[in-house]
């Protein structure tokens, strides 16, 4: 009888880690790419909200064969979120620039879905409305030949406020006064939003909210760095605090920033969406049934223009990962660079080894001598998944061996996404790796 | 850990003497003797004494003074494991003489092992030596013994208790006077206006006093300064971690506390065996952690985790040694940290922001700590330490950008690897390298030139023949011990372009400085023991004395005009000649200004009988030895480049120049001096080849021969003092030339030495007069021209003195690794035969 105890508990053990491991990996996603300077792109993502705020997108713009990725963080519902993962490539692929351009295509064909964590969910009239849009967005951009000749930098920053005020726009009362609801509830939400446009060696990240976008580096003496391509736009960043106080008058200076929040309520100080941080209050009351922010004195108080970085890849520039909040909640960048490096070269140096009860010296060093050989089950990386590994080690800790990992995970885990927003966000990671033999041997000097 | 009897805090004071920043062994072992001089002490430690930081943590072991080939080093530990015993005849702290059996399994190890057996029997201590596998096995069964070659057991090792000891120096020095605060905390170092320390503010209040020691350990370095532009006094110290296993009894019946330490040599790897636990250190280099500084200046101490995967080479290299280890439990892994410094030698002495130190114990703080504690007492009561070398400890030896974190990040892991190991003269590290470089490094470079360090410069020590582009041009690791070394031919071919034809030495790593003002003749007449109010022009050899008339430097000084000096001084000296001239030029009330300008110019000193010509061609003027003889400065142009100081001394005894380029003509004259030395075949020479001629012809150089203990009578340069005029030291001086010296400077000359398979000197070797040991070799060469191993060693008999009379009537040996050679003294610098050249004047250095 206690033998058999003993065999139910260990299995009851195991498939406790079986349930968090398939947890974990239920909506990992991987992309092989292999083409100019991506190599592969890893995904995943954990729920906290139910449904889940958090949305991904990757694609290809065929028109300038760049890169497009991007994570969105939605808060207030999902469905600017939703709508923003899919609508706002379409923008910035019809934002090409001229001397970009590779071949001729219409905007309604130029993109190539790599993938999307939202695009089933989307009704298809929708979509079809969509087309509309964009082609006369397109038009726009390239009447202005300031933009059309101009960089990438306004390009984007052009294509992420026009496709907020497009937003915006279809929520408003037709002439028939018809007010289309979906479109409200989208506006009404709010959206943050992190991409990565790469073409060739050039990369740009454009950002509003407080998603990050932090690159992996490996010098050629082996220490790795991680550099921060984006500043979050929260209350913590002297300069956006510094922008809006500026923007409104000085009368509002108590009421503009509240516990850390714009007018108290929103976290984020840029946003898609969100409208009822933007339209003035009587247009509020016709279209939206939820209650305005206290002291909408001078709308518009958000703003979803985009703070755009630029860097040159290098050979030593490896990984950049993307990923929303929830994530450097618990984890800071340096560690998240270190993870992922680890998890490339198939070792997982950063959780340490402590000898199991009663272990002798002579166990505990055939046991460090697997770990230092790297080729037994124990030192590979549980998660094949790189951005997996990166969920894992942040809800599971990185220290305190495997089993109290696992430990943690579960106790984690074990709380139903809705209730789990009390404990944690939603974490949404994107690790796209870099091929370094592209970065190696094309070296253009053409411009960005 | 402390009892209520223990408690040492006491009633606040509101001023005092000294002030110890620190706890630890240090700091208890400083109060101890500062107190006993009857220094009012207050001694601040955070946290209990002995309880803080790494002498809670270290495992007792304290190193007998054989461990060390420095002969100042071994008296320093001397001195702490006599005060520890002493102290241990109360019986109030654990203290076994377990001894330590050293384990060699390889050559290079086998001869530190020899070496060290025969620095040891002078001092008596019943070292022994078993070669015979067989009777290490009779003696430590548990030992695997089949692959070592040699063993050596030092009776003289001890294992104690490090808390109690602190505290019980600690005790000791209360009763003497000295005030204790546990719990609280240095703040802050208040300077006054002339930057002098006037006060220092604990948590608990303003003490004041004009001494402060920063004895904090793992934490120097971490106090304000708030005048200061760093606001902290950083010293060449940076904590690093390393690593043992603390578990239960090995399950053999034949160990117990008198079971001696075992170091493995090669394994590097230690071992402490009891009757109820045992201690395995492992200092693989892959497994120390540098710690960043701001780290550990929190005010709470974060062990680092224990890291078992970077212990495993450890843990492979000791259950090779000692396999029974296997099969007891895992116990627990210890990661603790120690402070070390860029050279694995402790610093003391008075930093040149005016605050002292006493940090950087690289590990063997236990076997230091009693002894460095009373040299820097007598530093603070007297000024200076009577019969220690205090140089290879001062804190003066590094200058600022040693101080630099992230060059000791780099290089403090190596030095933590080194623990127990010898590292002689000749050693390289291989980290943190290629900090300093002359212009001309990458032309050097790729003439062949194999590099190594010393200040951070980078110099060539020899050059390769037919260089491959991407090779590692950094010298690393050391010189073998036995045998000739690599670099044996390339040298012996560099000397004889020295000799017979043309060299080119680079020589930027030496000090210079710029000595100017109304009053610096007046200023150098008393600081200098030789006669430097010379026709400008004229480059003078001279001493620096102190009071007591030893070498505070020795130098060139060329008189550039009326009242401006260009010194050159030894690479070494960079920071203290510096702050022994600032300290005079203020006592003395002089307008005198000092300028360090060593990285301004690239020096080469070009060598050889046909420099003179070569001279001539690139300058364009006559060099005869009418219009530019020896010991001559003048500013020379060659090609377009100007302003060249040309100086005709080549510190080896040869005709030649040392010509000091502006930095940014460097590349340019040397570029025209290659080319212009093709006529004569120049070669291109390191720093072995220098150092060889200068052994060969008797020339001391300060910092390797001669040092502050050491007088211009006792090395044969009295003959370059002007006893006409007053000078610091005159007087000690003078009193040594009326009643003779205890100490005298030889050159010694190795006989049947086979240079293939005899071990070689490397400095430090014991040589014997009629049988008694009579001092030691201070540094070796191979004498091309004489044909045999030259060294320069001093002969020293304390009691009767040392006469020419003395010397010449003893036959000598000098012992090598455990071999006795026979050698032959000389008094004065020999006549070497040359085929081709001219003798240049002042040829005789040593009279």
């Amino acid at each position: 009888l206690n033998r058999n105890l003993l065999k139910e508990c260990r299995r009851g053990v195991r498939s406790a880690r079986w349930n968090a491991d398939a947890h974990l990996r239920a909506h990992e996603r991987r992309a092989g790419v292999s083409e100019e300077a991506i190599l592969r792109v890893d995904t995943c993502q954990l729920a906290a909200n139910s449904p889940i705020e958090d949305f991904y997108s990757a694609a290809k713009c065929l028109s300038s064969s760049a890169f497009l990725f991007g994570v969105f963080d939605g808060h207030a519902g999902p469905e600017c979120g939703r709508y923003v993962s899919t609508n706002l490539f379409p923008y910035i692929c019809s934002s090409i620039l001229k001397k970009h351009e590779v071949t001729e295509l219409p905007p309604n064909r130029r993109l190539q879905w790599l993938f999307s964590s939202a695009d089933t969910h989307l009704p298809n009239a929708f979509i079809e409305s969509q087309d509309e849009k964009i082609l006369k967005y397109h038009d726009k951009f390239r009447r202005n030949l300031d933009l059309y000749k101009g960089t990438v930098r306004e390009a984007l920053k052009f294509a992420f406020e026009s496709c907020d005020e497009d937003l915006a726009r279809s929520a408003l009362p037709t002439n028939t006064g018809y007010i289309d609801q979906y479109a409200a509830k989208i506006a009404a939400s709010g959206s943050c939003a992190t991409i990565a446009h790469v073409r060739n060696r050039h990369l740009h990240v454009a950002n509003i909210g407080d998603a990050a976008a932090v690159l992996g580096i490996v010098n050629p003496n082996g220490s790795v760095v991680a550099r921060q391509l984006s500043r979050a736009h929260t209350t913590e960043n002297a300069d956006e605090v510094h922008r809006i106080r500026n923007q409104h008058p000085v009368s509002e200076s108590q009421t503009i920033l509240k516990n850390e929040r714009l007018l108290g309520e929103l976290s984020p100080l840029r946003a898609f969406g969100d409208v009822r941080f933007k339209w003035p209050l009587d247009l509020q009351q016709v279209v939206l049934k939820a209650r305005p922010p206290p002291n909408l004195w001078t709308p518009p108080y958000l703003t979803a223009s985009p703070e755009v970085f630029y860097h040159k890849l290098t050979e030593n520039d490896r990984f950049l990962v993307l990923a929303t909040d929830g994530l450097w909640e618990w984890l800071d960048p340096d560690t998240v660079v270190r993870l992922v490096h680890d998890h490339t070269l198939g070792t997982m140096t950063l959780q340490p080894y402590s000898p199991p009860n009663g272990a002798t010296l002579h166990e505990v060093q055939a046991a460090l001598r697997e770990r230092a050989q790297g080729e037994s089950q124990a030192k590979k990386p549980i998660d094949e998944n790189c951005a997996t590994h990166v969920i894992r080690h942040a809800l599971g800790g990185i220290s305190g061996g495997a089993t109290k990992q696992y430990q943690r995970l579960i106790d984690i885990l074990q709380v139903p996404p809705g209730r789990a927003r009390c404990y944690r966000d939603d974490i949404s990671v994107m690790v796209i790796h870099f091929n370094d033999r592209f970065l190696n041997e094309f070296d253009d000097d053409v411009d960005a | 850990r402390i009892d209520s009897s223990r408690c040492f805090s006491t009633k606040y004071t509101s001023s005092a003497d000294v002030v110890i920043c620190g706890g630890g062994i240090s700091g208890a072992s400083l109060a101890y003797h500062l107190a006993k001089r009857g220094k009012k002490v207050c001694l601040f430690e955070k946290e209990a004494v002995g309880c803080g930081g790494a002498t809670s943590l270290s495992a007792g072991l304290v190193s007998a003074p054989i461990f060390w080939q420095d002969a100042s080093m071994q008296a320093i530990a001397e001195e702490s494991h006599k005060l520890y015993a002493a102290l241990a005849e109360e019986n109030k702290f654990r203290y076994v003489k377990c001894g330590r059996a050293y384990l060699a399994s390889s050559m290079s190890s086998e001869m530190c092992l020899r070496r060290m057996y025969s620095r040891g029997i002078i001092h008596n201590d019943n070292v022994e030596l078993i070669d015979c596998q067989s009777e290490m096995l009779a003696r430590w069964p548990f030992l695997q013994t089949e692959d070592v070659q040699l063993a050596l057991l030092s009776p003289e090792d001890v294992a104690l208790d490090p808390v109690a000891l602190s505290q019980e120096l600690v005790r000791h020095a209360q009763e003497n006077g000295a005030q204790v605060f546990e719990n609280c905390k240095v703040e802050e170092v208040m300077l006054g206006d002339e930057k002098q320390v006037y006060a220092v503010k604990t948590c608990q209040g303003l003490v004041e006093t004009p001494v402060f020691v920063d004895a904090a350990g793992i934490w120097s370095g971490t106090v304000l300064v708030k005048p200061l532009l760093q606001r902290h006094i950083q010293t060449a110290t940076h904590p690093c971690t390393y690593a043992y296993i603390h578990t239960s009894k090995l399950p053999t019946g034949v160990v117990g506390d008198f079971t001696p330490i075992f170091n493995d040599l090669e394994g590097n790897v230690m071992f402490r065996c009891t009757s109820f636990k045992t201690l395995c250190a492992g200092f693989a280099e892959e497994g120390v952690r540098p710690l960043a500084r701001h780290t550990v200046s929190n005010d709470h101490w974060n062990r680092p985790e224990p890291d078992w995967d970077k212990f495993g080479k450890n843990l492979e290299n000791s259950l090779h040694r000692l396999p029974m280890l296997g099969e007891i439990g895992h116990g627990d892994l210890i990661c603790g940290m120690e402070s070390y410094t860029p050279d694995k030698i402790p610093t003391i002495g008075e930093s040149s922001q005016g605050t002292f130190v006493m940090c950087g114990m690289n590990g063997q703080g236990l076997a230091l700590a009693g002894g460095l504690a009373k040299v820097l007492t007598e530093l603070i009561c007297d000024g200076r330490a009577e019969t220690i070398d205090v140089s290879r400890v001062d804190v003066a030896r590094f200058v600022e950008l040693h101080a630099n974190s992230q060059y000791l990040m780099e290089r403090v892991p190596e030095i933590a690897a080194a623990t127990y190991r010898n590292l002689y003269h000749s050693y390289q590290c291989h980290t943190a390298r290629n900090l300093r470089m002359a212009p001309i490094y990458h032309q050097l470079r790729d003439a062949g030139a194999v590099f190594g360090e010393i200040m951070g410069y980078e110099r060539p020590l020899w050059f390769e023949k037919n260089s491959k582009p991407e090779r590692n041009a950094l010298m690393q690791g050391q010189d073998t011990l036995i045998g000739k070394p690599i670099w044996f031919d390339r040298v012996a071919a560099e000397y004889e372009a020295c000799r017979e034809r043309v060299g080119l030495i680079d020589m930027s790593s030496f000090a210079k400085f710029d000595i100017t003002g109304p009053d610096s003749v007046k200023f150098l007449q008393y600081l200098c023991s030789a006669n430097v109010d010379q026709p400008i022009g004229t480059t003078v050899y001279t001493g620096m004395q102190h009071e007591n008339g030893g070498y505070v430097t020795d130098c060139t000084l060329s008189r550039l005009s009326e009242d401006s000096f260009f010194m050159v001084a030894p690479t070494i000296q960079q920071e203290r000649c510096m702050t022994w001239m600032k300290k005079w030029a203020a006592k003395m009330e002089v307008n005198v200004h000092v300028q360090d300008v060593t990285g301004a110019y690239t020096a080469l000193d070009i060598i050889g009988p046909s420099s003179r010509y070569l001279m001539a061609d690139v300058t364009g003027v006559s060099m005869s030895s009418t219009e530019f003889p020896t010991f001559r400065c003048q500013e020379i142009n060659i090609g377009m480049a100007t302003g060249i100081r040309a100086i005709s001394v080549t510190h080896c005894g040869e005709l030649g120049w040392v010509i000091y380029i502006p930095n940014e003509m460097a590349q340019n004259v040397y570029e025209k001096v290659v080319a212009a030395g093709k006529e004569y075949s120049l070669l291109h020479a390191g720093y072995y080849t220098l150092r060889q001629l200068r052994i060969e012809k008797f020339y001391v150089y300060w910092g390797q021969d001669i040092n502050a203990t050491v007088t211009p009578v006792e090395c044969g340069r009295a003959f370059r003092v002007d006893f006409k005029k007053d000078f610091i030291g005159k007087k000690a001086l003078e009193t040594q030339l009326e009643r003779g010296v205890s100490k005298r400077f030889v050159q010694i000359l190795i006989d049947k030495h086979d240079k293939e398979t005899d071990p070689w000197p490397q400095g430090g070797e014991t040589l014997y007069r009629d049988g008694r040991a009579v001092g030691l070799t201070t540094s070796a060469a191979y004498g091309f021209t004489l044909g045999s191993q030259v060294c320069i060693a001093y002969v020293e008999n304390k009691e009767f003195g040392v006469s020419n009379d003395y010397i010449n009537r003893g036959t000598y040996e000098v012992d090598i690794a455990g071999k006795r050679f026979s050698v032959r003294v000389n008094l004065h610098s020999p006549s070497l035969p040359m085929i081709s050249s001219e003798h240049p004047l002042h040829y005789r250095p040593t009279q």
